[in-house]
């Protein structure tokens, strides 16, 4: 068997495919793998080497650099694209994955002669995707800014049909003394003050003194970093480099680049300063136990020096906090992924202390029951010829408070606030709409009251939703 | 001793000449303009395996060095270097130092060797396999936003390699 593989975005975001590929792998141990990306991404291929056997270029630059440079042939790039479409044809693969799920690669992939296609191609004149819960999940929740529980990768693979998990952290890493940091992003909003990172690097060494603190960075950043550091703190590092380092690493220390991805494959415990609007949850490092520090605004030096002290001292007791809400994110996963289908999981317990998820609970059932009642009442909407405000005012209340509260963090109510939102005020389709988002967020409750508590089926839950039915 | 730093210094100007194009990606080059082997000599420095054409425009009884020599850019369009153009899309290096008082012929041929006039335009579209009655660019060179129009108004849709590259310019 033959498979082609399109990853036509960032290094990051191919470091976030390769459990995906070897997923592909395992499935099909005989096959011959086959990859193409982008030229600025070919250093990274070596991770794949064991998996892949040929690894094809997309020169994306050198397309754009003759597009726009005059001593160029009008047509070289375009040429050149059709030498490659031919000899990827040419390999009669039997299927591509299509990784990359933007108009470009639609068309790339759709041009390559094969078997079958999966993921968004361009043919007779249309695109054509995977019709699927997850790939409709990808579509609508990936584009928001908001409202995703599960990474890039878990989202990706379950629409590809693919089973993937974190990868583990390797059993070498605590012989390791050396911790590294990486501290530039490309988007100032994301970036962790320099200052900072040294003021963390004292306290490490202060703490830890048998442990060695080094900085992984480009000739260029270490131009910046020497205003901060002395040299002999400072490694300019490649990617191959990088990867060496970070596979003899205790701890990588980083902001939201592609290193994170790169240390997650090199099994060593990550922590992510997630600044500016960087979402772990969706893209951080895919491992297992990464703790992701969030803020719009900045980061304290003590929350990040007590997540390295957790870690160095092979502390596995997170803060009370940090469990429930770990365990909140499980269960909230597993009742999406029930939902979406393809998702094989064994039901999550949670256990009587964590008070936090039994509220939720309530509390989502509470709004759920008075969604459910407005509905009964206003079955006449279907008659309206327009809906104004002040006929939804019970159903804004809710979504008010759903907003207002953040209780909502696994996304049960989203499908009602895009309904709120909607511009169409006409009767019989914002009726529609709202049944549609209110048996949505039934159906979700419903598989969660199937997740037992401290090991008792929480019957009160369920007979409530009976009712209200 | 002079001798020596003369041909250093000439092979240095060769060379800045040559790395001021940038990355040379296509190993078919053109070298347009009056023939100096300096420049030949440093473009095969860079890389012998560049396949380099030099292409002049002289008078009918002018002696010239150059591989091609045309008296009029328009004589290319029908010429046998045409067809090799077509085929392999060649970078083409101009040496405007050189071009001296022939400046707007030698504009008109490199408009023509990298199908930036109208009617090389129209020629590598037809040979790309897109009928197009004619091409409108006012005077000015083409640009890759003309060929995709082209195409487009030429009513083919399917064109992957142009549909990509109409994506690599947004």
């Amino acid at each position: 068997m033959r498979i082609l593989i399109i990853s036509l975005l960032r290094i990051g975001d191919l470091f976030m495919q390769k459990p995906l590929v070897q997923a592909l792998k395992d499935r099909y141990p005989n096959a011959e793998i086959d990859l193409v990306v982008n030229s600025v991404s070919l250093g990274a291929t070596r991770l794949f080497s064991d998996i892949i056997n040929n690894v094809y270029i997309f020169s994306r630059d050198e397309y754009q650099r003759s597009a726009g440079e005059a001593h160029f042939n009008i047509l070289a790039g375009i040429s050149e694209i059709d030498n490659l479409i031919d000899s990827l044809s040419d390999r009669n693969y039997d299927v591509v994955y299509n990784f990359t799920h933007n108009r470009l690669s639609g068309y790339f992939a759709g041009a390559i002669n094969a078997r079958e296609c999966k993921g968004l191609s361009y043919k007779n004149g249309q695109f054509s995707v995977m019709e699927n819960p997850w790939m409709n999940y990808l579509n609508t929740c990936y584009s928001q800014k908001s409202g995703s529980i599960f990474h890039y990768t878990e989202v990706l693979a379950n629409s590809f049909d693919l089973n993937v998990s974190k990868h583990k952290i390797r059993s070498s890493h605590k012989k390791s003394g050396l911790i590294l940091m990486q501290c530039f992003t490309s988007e100032a909003r994301k970036n962790w003050s320099l200052l900072n990172f040294l003021d963390l690097k004292n306290k490490i060494e202060s703490f830890f003194p048998f442990h060695i603190v080094r900085i992984l960075a480009t000739e260029k950043e270490r131009l910046e970093l020497r205003n901060y550091f002395s040299d002999e703190y400072i490694w300019v590092a490649d990617l191959p480099m990088s990867e060496s380092l970070l596979k003899e690493a205790r701890l990588f220390i980083g902001v939201d680049t592609s290193i994170k991805h790169l240390a997650a494959l090199c099994g060593t415990p990550c922590i992510e300063l997630a600044l500016g609007g960087s979402d772990p949850i969706k893209t951080g490092a895919f491992i297992e136990g990464a703790i992701s520090l969030v803020s719009e605004i900045d980061i304290s030096v003590e929350q990040v020096f007590s997540a390295t002290v957790n870690i160095l001292s092979l502390n596995n007791e997170l803060e009370t906090k940090a469990i429930e809400q770990n365990q909140n994110l499980e269960c909230d996963k597993w009742v999406w992924s029930q939902l979406l289908g393809g998702y094989k999981a064994t039901v999550p317990a949670v256990p009587l202390t964590n008070a936090s998820y039994v509220a939720k609970s309530f509390k989502l059932l509470e709004w759920q029951l008075r969604l459910e009642n407005a509905l009964l009442r206003d079955s006449n909407f279907k008659s309206y010829n327009a809906i104004i405000k002040e006929d939804l005012k019970d159903y804004i209340l809710v979504a008010q408070e759903i907003l207002k509260s953040n209780i909502d963090s696994g996304g049960y109510f989203q499908k009602l606030i895009e309904v709120l939102t909607t511009t169409d005020g006409r009767g019989n389709v914002l009726y529609l709409k709202l049944v549609e988002a209110v048996e949505i967020s039934r159906a979700l409750l419903v598989l969660r009251s199937e997740i037992a508590i401290g090991g008792i089926d929480v019957a009160e839950p369920r007979k409530a939703l009976e009712i209200g039915a | 001793m002079n001798t020596e730093i003369l041909n250093e210094n000439k092979r240095q100007n060769g060379l800045k000449w040559a790395y001021s194009f940038g990355k040379i990606t296509s190993k078919n080059v053109i070298v347009l303009g009056r023939y100096d082997s300096n420049k030949i000599d440093a473009l095969k420095e860079i890389d012998k395996d560049f396949n380099i054409i030099s292409v002049s425009l002289e008078s009918k009884n002018h002696t010239s060095n150059s591989d091609v020599v045309f008296s009029n850019a328009d004589e290319i369009l029908g010429s046998e270097l045409y067809k090799t153009i077509l085929d392999k899309k060649p970078m083409v290096l101009s040496d405007r130092e050189l071009w001296s008082e022939k400046s707007e012929e030698y504009t008109k041929a490199f408009a023509h060797l990298t199908g930036r006039s109208a009617e090389s335009l129209r020629m590598h579209l037809i040979d790309l396999g897109v009928d197009v009655k004619a091409t409108h660019l006012n005077g000015k060179l083409a640009s890759i936003k003309d060929v995709i129009s082209s195409v487009k108004m030429a009513g083919v849709l399917d064109l992957a390699s142009v549909n990509i590259m109409g994506e690599l310019i947004k």
